[in-house]
């Protein structure tokens, strides 16, 4: 359990550093509508999605100092990241949403090329990345279970 | 696959929450156990029958296994 409770340390650490980052962005105001990207829907989409990620980091933060003033509470949090039938439906779930994420893009791809190419080339070079991501982590899984 | 988790868990008088915390799982995954919709690897069907003192085979029925 030691090793678990380094590992929400280092895991804290990491958020209040993010969350320090995003705070230390928004105060340099790199997101100020039609400053940064030159576009307010693009510096709001983008200062909406670091603050929703501080928020979510924050939340955990929360519940990982709970769990380590609490050893209750961090065996419980050890059992529920480390379940094997959760893990199981995690790994199923992620092989087969990245397969129907690709499909998904691919067929948007070949419907948006009716109207623009340039969104055509994104969404196929988007599924040929995840493709690729794919194909890493199989040569990466396929080398550390064999032999 | 059929298991006995639920047999020896109420012949002990053991709750679902008592077995998981003391095998490692969450309650949903003995639950799962019982009613036969998850099968437990190894090394949880070996920490299950040690919990109750027995053997895996004991607890765990294979007899729907199929040979290839």
């Amino acid at each position: 359990m030691d090793k678990y409770r380094n590992a929400l340390k280092i895991r804290l650490w990491f958020s209040a550093l993010y969350c320090a980052a995003v705070v230390t962005v928004i105060l340099l105001g790199m997101f100020r509508p039609g400053d940064a990207h030159g576009n307010d829907y693009i510096s709001g989409f983008s200062l909406g999605m670091c603050c929703g990620i501080a928020f979510v980091m924050i939340t955990f933060m929360i519940k990982i100092i709970g769990a380590l003033r609490n050893p209750e509470k961090l065996k419980k949090l050890y059992i529920k990241e480390t379940d094997e039938r959760i893990r199981l439906i995690q790994s199923k779930a992620g092989s087969a949403g990245i397969s129907v994420a690709v499909a998904g893009i691919l067929l948007a791809a070949i419907v948006a090329g009716y109207w623009n190419a340039t969104v055509f080339f994104t969404l196929i070079a988007a599924a040929l990345f995840i493709s690729l991501v794919v194909l890493a982590m199989k040569a990466f899984y396929w080398s550390k279970y064999t032999e | 696959m059929k298991t006995k988790i639920a047999e020896y868990r109420k012949q002990r008088r053991i709750s679902q929450e008592e077995l998981a915390m003391a095998v490692g799982v969450t309650r949903q995954t003995i639950t799962s156990l019982e009613v036969g919709k998850y099968t437990a690897s190894l090394v949880l069907a070996y920490k299950i029958a040690r919990y109750f003192g027995t053997t895996i085979e004991d607890i765990f029925d294979f007899s729907d296994l199929e040979e290839l």
